[in-house]
């Protein structure tokens, strides 16, 4: 069995003590920012990205991978026990799980959740573990024409996925875009958009943007409201072990929610928060007693844990094997990739595989780790929310000025570090979602390059992305997705879906 | 006449944004470059499709219900803004730690609830924290004090 011989190897790379003690570090920083509100894995992981220039490509991939699925984790926690979720895609989490709690079964929500994100997460890694070859095989085979129309097919998906309005994310997208195009034009060498700044010849620094489109900006607009964290009432944990009928109860939508979670998880646009909502909705729509649901059902809260675990593992497949990053999060992990030299794609099972088999092993380890971080530390992680966000702020603020220093050592990047977040705190105000324009950013160049290459092989004939047939149908398939959105029916239910979605 | 301001301000800046780089790429890139699509082309879509939803997102505000925008920290805003500047500026001529604890300083006196006392306490620690992890750490070749500082 090949896939033996590679689960071997990933796993001796991954419990090797630095890799080992990568992947508790990332684990760890995820649970504490998936507590915390107002910090989210992505900013977190753009803050580290300088550090990880210091580190082996492996080891900086398996922290930064700990953060996104050890957010997951901790969200939940504080999400069942004040009715305060951490991140975005435990929102759903909060409803039934709250509601456990204030029933004194705050115990046995808190081990399903993390039960529930086990399993899910070995599912997953053993998703990514069977996909990756064969998916890398098929990118492989890809001409320019096929990559342009599949790139295409990632940006509609990821625009009608993503929630908030649908308008404001294609322009965000294509703002993110042109930002990306700045810099040196990759085929003629001429400068393009610098506005007479050398500086900007080599582009723009995807840190600077990250950090300020995510970062800063998102403290500008924690300013604005009342720091409010005083009065949380926080449910008693009682017992953590649930009962074999509880288990019962638990394990179909433990499995649903792992398949459907990483199955959304693949899809552009997607991750652990589209996960999580959708997983919800269809166990309501499954169950006899669907009125039970916001009532403190444990489905409610077993389905939407697995499937945002399995979706943020499941998201990394497009990113490692295609080289085109689903989500605002894994275009982070491609620019970590390129940081080390690396370019994400469907090279690096083959060049990597230490680095490959060992980023997916290190998730089932980081997984079992959270298991043990997470149950029996779950009072100390409570604790965490009695840090002022005075102190918080600060920290915030001059790890990203100072992160985005090291990266070059220009001053320049400071000043492009301001520019994005007072834009991007301008596009929030605005209800514009900034994480589009973090995936536009990064797949501008590459869209065009394929565009221009395909074109270049045809001479200039158009109907290049037609007559390829895997072109012609990935092309098919986005333009149903737009027509199927246009549809007055299908808008309707897209809006009450991502209703409650708002943060 | 109502107007939404969410909608009026996203579509202002789209707009600006588009017509800023059709002006800019309009100017100075070739469409074409010996019969190839040039580097002009690509970008020149982008933009003028961002300036159609800068237009088409005014024109919807127009008959949207209005919104309401938070107000701005207008103690905050500046602070951060100031922060950044400061860390910008010093880091180069003072050196890391007159840049730090200065930067921190501002930052930390951001929020509303903030008070001279924490803010200072936040500030040392923090600078320890980051010269330990940057520069003895790491051992970023940065000075930690700089040479407008030094005595001849």
């Amino acid at each position: 069995m090949e896939i033996l011989d590679h689960l071997i190897l990933g796993f001796g790379t991954a419990l090797s003590p630095e890799n080992l003690f990568y992947c508790f570090v990332g684990v760890l920083l995820g649970t504490f920012i998936g507590v915390l509100p107002g910090l989210g894995p992505t900013a977190t992981i753009a803050m580290l990205l300088p550090i990880t220039y210091y580190l082996s490509p492996t080891a900086s991939m398996i922290m930064l991978a700990g953060i996104y699925y050890g957010s997951q984790y901790g969200g939940s926690t504080t999400a069942i026990l004040m009715n305060l979720p951490g991140e975005v895609s435990s929102s759903v989490t909060a409803i039934d799980g709250y509601q456990l709690a204030r029933n004194g079964q705050a115990g046995k929500a808190l081990a399903i959740a993390a039960i529930g994100s086990f399993i899910a997460g070995t599912f997953a890694t053993f998703v990514i573990a069977l996909a990756a070859m064969p998916l890398s095989d098929i990118a492989l085979s890809f001409g320019s024409a096929e990559y342009f129309s599949l790139i295409l097919l990632g940006i509609v998906i990821s625009t009608t996925l993503a929630h908030g309005s649908m308008v404001r994310g294609m322009a965000m997208i294509i703002t993110g875009m042109l930002f990306g195009l700045v810099g040196t034009d990759p085929e003629t060498g001429m400068f393009r958009f610098t506005f007479g700044m050398i500086q900007l010849s080599d582009g723009v620094e995807t840190v600077a943007v990250a950090l300020g489109i995510f970062g800063l900006s998102e403290i500008l607009r924690n300013l604005e409201q009342n720091a409010s964290t005083g009065n949380v009432t926080t449910a008693k944990i009682t017992s953590l072990m649930p009962s074999r009928e509880d288990l019962k109860q638990a394990a179909g939508p433990i499995i649903r929610g792992s398949v459907l979670g990483s199955v959304m998880g693949v899809l552009p646009g997607g991750g652990s928060i589209l996960s999580a909502f959708s997983s919800y909705a269809l166990e309501k729509k499954l169950s006899r007693h669907p009125e039970r649901f916001g009532h403190g059902a444990l489905e409610g809260v077993a389905a939407p844990e697995s499937a945002n675990n399995a979706g943020a593992q499941t998201s990394f497949i497009p990113m490692l094997t295609l080289g085109i990053p689903p989500n605002a999060l894994m275009a982070l992990m491609a620019g970590a990739l390129m940081i080390q030299g690396i370019t994400p794609g469907p090279n690096v099972v083959y060049q990597q595989p230490e680095l490959f088999w060992g980023l997916i092993a290190s998730m089932w380890i980081g997984n079992a780790m959270l298991v043990i971080l997470n149950l029996p530390l779950v009072g100390l992680w409570v604790s965490l929310l009695k840090i002022p966000y005075s102190i918080m702020l600060p920290a915030i603020v001059v790890f990203s000025t100072l992160g985005v220093y090291t990266v070059n050592n220009s001053t320049f990047d400071l000043y492009t570090l301001l520019f994005f977040g007072l834009a991007g705190y301008l596009f929030r105000r605005f209800d514009c979602e900034v994480a589009p324009f973090l995936v536009g950013f990064v797949l501008s160049g590459l869209l065009e390059t394929h565009f221009r290459r395909a074109l270049s092989f045809s001479s200039g004939n158009l109907d290049t992305f037609i007559t390829h047939p895997i072109s012609a149908g990935i092309l098919a398939v986005a333009a149903l997705v737009i027509l199927l959105v246009a549809m007055p029916s299908v808008r309707k239910t897209r809006e009450v879906a991502f209703a409650d979605s708002d943060d | 006449m109502h107007i939404n301001v969410k909608d009026v301000g996203s579509g202002a800046m789209f707009l600006v944004i588009g017509l800023a780089f059709t002006w800019n790429g309009w100017r100075n890139l070739p469409l074409t470059t010996d019969g190839a699509i040039g580097p002009g082309s690509f970008p020149l879509g982008l933009s003028l499709l961002l300036t159609g939803f800068g237009v088409g997102l005014i024109i919807k505000a127009m008959r949207t219900e209005p919104a309401t925008l938070t107000p701005i920290s207008w103690r905050g805003l500046p602070l951060i803004v100031l922060s950044v500047l400061v860390f910008a500026v010093s880091i180069e001529t003072l050196g890391a730690l007159p840049a730090l604890l200065a930067s921190t300083f501002l930052a930390a006196m951001a929020p509303r609830e903030a008070n001279w006392k924490t803010a200072t306490i936040v500030t040392v620690a923090l600078t320890a924290f980051c010269l330990g992890v940057f520069i003895y750490a790491l051992g970023l070749p940065y000075p930690v004090i700089g040479p407008l500082l030094r005595l001849p």
